[in-house]
Order: C-alpha cells, then sequence, then structure tokens
C-alpha cells in the first residue's frame, strides 16, 4: 500500500537514506530524482539527480557483463552512493533554510 | 539536548546485543542530530560493512568501536557546540511540520454516480455504480472475465458514452454531469490500452513527439524527455525502435509517454498482461511511486488480473462479478471500497495451500483441529476456518503434524474470495 501522506519530506529523506544503506543503486538514483522533482527548483539538481541514473545504469551493465571485479564494483557503488548522499544533504541544508526563512 | 543524550544511549544499549539494531539507530541519529557529512558517510558504512563481514563470518569488534566513537564524536560535539546541534535539531523539526502542515488533502479528480453502459439490446449490459478517483490514489479494478472491467474504465477515460447515470471531473472542468467538454476532460487524461499501438522512430524521438503535441517544445522538451528516460530507466532503449523492445519495455516506454506531460488522471487496462514477474514488479514500483508524487500527484484506474500486486499497490479496489441470465449476461459491481478495508467483515479465514501429503491426510489434520471446510482446487487446496484459526495458527497446526507445505497463502482480505468457484 502506497503511503497515504507522501508530503513529509523527511520521511522520504529517510526512505533514500534506507535505500543507501540497502546499496540498491538504481532505486536509490531513481528516488532521489522523485525527491529532487517534488521538493527542489534547482534544475541543476535534477541533473545531477539524471547523472547518477546514468551513473548506477552504467556500473550496473558493467556488473551484468563482469566487466568489473567484485573490489571495482563495490568502489565505484560505494562512490556513487556518497555523491548521491553529498546531494541529499545539499537538498536538505536548503530545504531547512527555506523553512527557517518562511 | 536530553533527546539526543537519550537516543545516544540507547544506540550503545543495542551495541552488544544487536549490532545490526544500533547501526540502524546510530544512522538515524547522525541525520537527525549532525550537520557533520562525513560522520553520516561513516555511519552508513557501518550498516554496509556489517552486511559483509556477517557474509564472510568475520568478528564484528571493530565496528562496536566504530559505532562509539561516532557517537562520542556527536557527543563530543554536544559539549563544545551545543548551540550548533539544538539549531540543527530545531531547524529539522520546523522542516518536518512545515511539510506536514502543507500536506493537502486528497483531491477528487472524477466523480460517476449511477454510470451504466449497454453494447445493444440482448448483449452485456453493465449495472449501475458510483465511483470516486482521488489525486495520489490507485484504484484496482479487478473481476472476473468479461465482467465490464474495461468497459468500466473506457467510460470514464471518454471512449464510451455512459447509457445512464452522471460523470464529473472537478478539476478538468465545470459540468453539470450530463454535458461534458471532453477537450478539457482528455486534456488531463492518460490512457494506456490493453493492446498497444507501435509508434515509428526511435523511443526517444517517439516521446519527444508526444511532449510536443502538447505544447511543451524546445529546452524544456528535451530536459523533460531526458529526465522521464533516466528515472524510468529507459536509457538503454532510448534509441531503439517499437520492434525491438520486448513486452516490458514497451510497457515501461507507454508510462513514460503517458506521465511525461504530467496527467492528472492515468488509466490503464491490463497492464501487466504480457510482462514476466521482474517486469510487474519494476513496472508496479515506478507506477506506485510516481503516482503519489508530492509535485504533481496522479490519480491512476488500473484493471488487471493479477489480484495480489494490485491488492499490494491499491488504495482502493472496485472488484466486478459476471452474472449471466437467460436473455443477457450483466456486469455488477460486489466491492467498491478501500483495499485495506475488504475482509474486515468476514464470516470465515481462508487459506490456499499444496502440500506433498495426500489429500486424505491433510484432511484428517483439519478434522483435528474442527476445521472441515477443504476443497480440492486442482494444484491447491482451498481451506475456510472459524475466525479463532488465523494463518499463524493453522502453519503450527501443520508444521506439528509434520505436513510438507509447499505452498501457502493467506486470502481471507483478498478479493479472491469473490470468484465464484472459490
Amino acid at each position: 500500500m502506497a503511503a497515504a501522506n507522501t508530503s513529509d519530506i523527511l520521511e522520504r529523506e529517510r526512505e533514500i537514506l534506507d535505500l543507501f544503506k540497502s546499496q540498491d543503486i538504481t532505486l536509490s538514483a531513481n528516488r532521489l530524482c522523485d525527491f529532487v522533482t517534488d521538493f527542489c527548483t534547482n534544475s541543476d539538481w535534477r541533473k545531477e539527480c539524471i547523472v547518477y541514473c546514468n551513473r548506477a545504469a552504467t556500473i550496473k551493465e558493467a556488473e551484468k557483463r563482469r566487466k568489473l571485479s567484485f573490489k571495482e564494483f563495490m568502489d565505484e557503488v560505494t562512490s556513487l552512493l556518497y555523491d548521491m548522499m553529498d546531494l541529499l544533504e545539499s537538498i536538505k541544508n536548503e530545504l531547512l533554510n527555506l523553512c527557517q526563512a518562511a | 539536548m536530553e533527546a539526543l543524550v537519550t537516543e545516544a544511549n540507547e544506540v550503545r544499549s543495542f551495541i552488544n546485543r544487536d549490532i545490526h539494531e544500533a547501526a540502524n539507530k546510530l544512522l538515524k541519529l547522525t541525520n537527525e542530530y549532525s550537520s557533520d557529512l562525513q560522520l553520516k558517510k561513516r555511519a552508513l558504512k557501518v550498516n554496509w560493512d556489517l552486511t559483509r563481514i556477517e557474509e564472510e563470518n568475520q568478528s564484528s569488534d571493530h565496528l562496536q568501536n566504530e559505532i562509539q566513537d561516532i557517537l562520542n564524536n556527536i557527543l563530543g560535539k554536544l559539549e563544545t557546540q551545543p548551540d550548533d546541534i539544538t539549531d540543527y535539531r530545531t531547524r529539522f523539526e520546523a522542516t518536518r511540520q512545515f511539510f506536514i502542515q502543507h500536506s493537502h488533502d486528497k483531491e477528487k479528480v472524477f466523480c460517476g454516480k449511477g454510470l451504466s453502459y449497454q453494447y445493444g439490446e440482448n448483449d452485456f449490459a453493465l449495472q449501475p455504480y458510483d465511483i470516486d478517483l482521488y489525486l495520489g490514489e490507485i484504484t484496482a479494478v479487478v473481476g472476473e472475465n468479461s465482467s465490464g472491467k474495461s468497459t468500466l474504465i473506457k467510460i470514464i477515460a471518454g471512449e464510451h458514452l455512459a447509457k445512464s447515470g452522471e460523470l464529473h471531473y472537478p478539476l478538468f472542468t465545470q459540468s453539470n454531469g450530463k454535458h461534458i467538454d471532453w477537450r478539457d476532460v482528455k486534456e488531463n487524461i492518460a490512457y494506456i490500452p490493453q493492446t498497444l499501438q507501435p509508434w515509428a522512430g526511435k523511443v526517444k524521438d517517439y516521446l519527444h513527439f508526444s511532449l510536443a503535441i502538447k505544447g511543451i517544445k524546445g529546452k524544456q522538451n528535451v530536459d523533460e524527455v531526458e529526465y522521464i528516460i533516466h528515472r524510468l530507466n529507459l536509457s538503454e532503449f532510448q534509441d531503439k525502435a517499437c520492434h525491438e523492445l520486448s513486452g516490458g519495455a514497451c510497457m515501461r516506454v507507454e508510462l513514460a509517454r503517458a506521465l511525461i506531460w504530467k496527467p492528472k488522471l492515468l488509466i490503464l487496462d491490463e497492464p501487466l498482461a504480457n510482462l514476466d514477474i521482474n517486469a510487474q514488479a519494476i513496472f508496479l514500483r515506478d507506477l506506485e511511486q510516481l503516482a503519489s508524487s508530492h509535485k504533481n500527484p496522479v490519480s491512476v484506474l488500473i484493471t488487471s488480473q493479477h489480484l495480489f500486486e494490485m491488492e499490494n499497490i491499491s488504495h482502493r479496489t472496485i472488484f466486478l462479478k459476471k452474472n449471466t441470465t437467460e436473455s443477457a449476461s450483466i456486469g455488477e459491481v460486489t466491492y467498491n471500497g478501500l483495499t485495506q478495508d475488504f475482509g474486515k467483515n468476514r464470516q470465515c479465514n481462508t487459506f490456499e495451500l499444496s502440500c506433498k501429503n495426500s489429500a486424505e491426510e491433510l484432511r484428517a489434520v483439519l478434522l483435528r483441529h474442527q476445521i472441515n471446510d477443504f476443497s480440492n482446487h486442482g494444484h491447491y487446496y482451498l481451506i475456510k476456518s472459524g475466525l479463532n484459526i488465523d494463518a499463524r495458527a493453522l502453519i503450527k497446526i501443520l508444521s506439528e503434524a509434520n505436513m510438507e507445505v509447499s505452498y501457502f497463502r493467506d486470502t481471507s482480505e483478498s478479493t479472491r474470495t469473490l470468484f465464484e468457484n472459490i
């Protein structure tokens, strides 16, 4: 069942954090896209999300074709998730500031 | 910041007895109380490392130390910079409250009263029904073959003209229920039929074109297409033609085409029919997430034979039943309400199961527990019990009798129980 009230921004942030924790890069990138689309007006962030979706797809494809060793794969995943965490933190800080200003 | 100290102590209390829970709570704590990104990354890494060392059967002692160290860092900051942490936490809570206050009630997209349809004088007739659709909600239309599911959604999509009743689309157009400006309505409805029409050209061009005919051109068109392609993980298909794609990929392209111009109502007729299990799961997950968008919520009306999948994602369910009389066949709505409410007033519990034991052995075990409503449906047995025996109790009974169960499903709260031969 979908959440009845999806407007609580910090719950959405926690959902993304849980996806980071489970190292699901595709879904993490997808939900980060949704998060940015729903709560931000900064179009650069949306472009950044598209880059992350692309990176996730590339990593998955490389893994499928066995082009990466396990260590290389995990390094790529970690690097991508950390980059996404940076973006998530930037968005969160801006939202905190916006709310304070409001 | 007493709350932080209390939560930190709670994390500490879990370190020795359940390190997974400690790591989980630590991540939540760093997220809510700290503005230090490095600490958050360290907390995340503890969670990843825990999974890895468990797989490799290693000791987690160093992770216990790492959790302590992260906690000490946060608490150390509380001693040196108490105002910073208090300020961060206050803003965090204020943001939460802000968005809770600004969440809006679900708006009604469609309201139908007494809608009916008749194909021919002695042909199939859909009996009058009422239906309401809300933004951000998924409404599933399920039921028997030829019971009028597609007819029902075609009336709402404006593909069929209802024989009787009133239709209102309060978000799109003002109407008295009889005379509707279909141009206004159809500009806000996306309809994906059961049989997809092949399109010409590449996926990317198809999406550009679909958006252009909705009046979105130039840079915005390019940006939106790029976004939806990546959001729905279609990048590997973007330069392919329709005939080069699988059924699942085609359906996802159609979903992209339907959602790209942000309709208010999305109507899908049997979208899961040709998809394998993985493709179904991905499709439904995307549908659920995009429908409940905060900025552009969509009301989704979907028909399907996949009862369990529908019940998992839908907020409301409409069940249609086919009745055949001497003169005609009619479709009737037998359930129309919240999915979670179905089966609340049931008289019995219903289970399906398969096991390697014989029917006689199973019957004997069940009879010992006064369960005597038992029928064989070929690949599985259907069991009806009193409300005092729930799934857990039945599994316990079967387990204690050493029954070799290969399939078990509790259908007590599923519309599956409405099918006549069940």
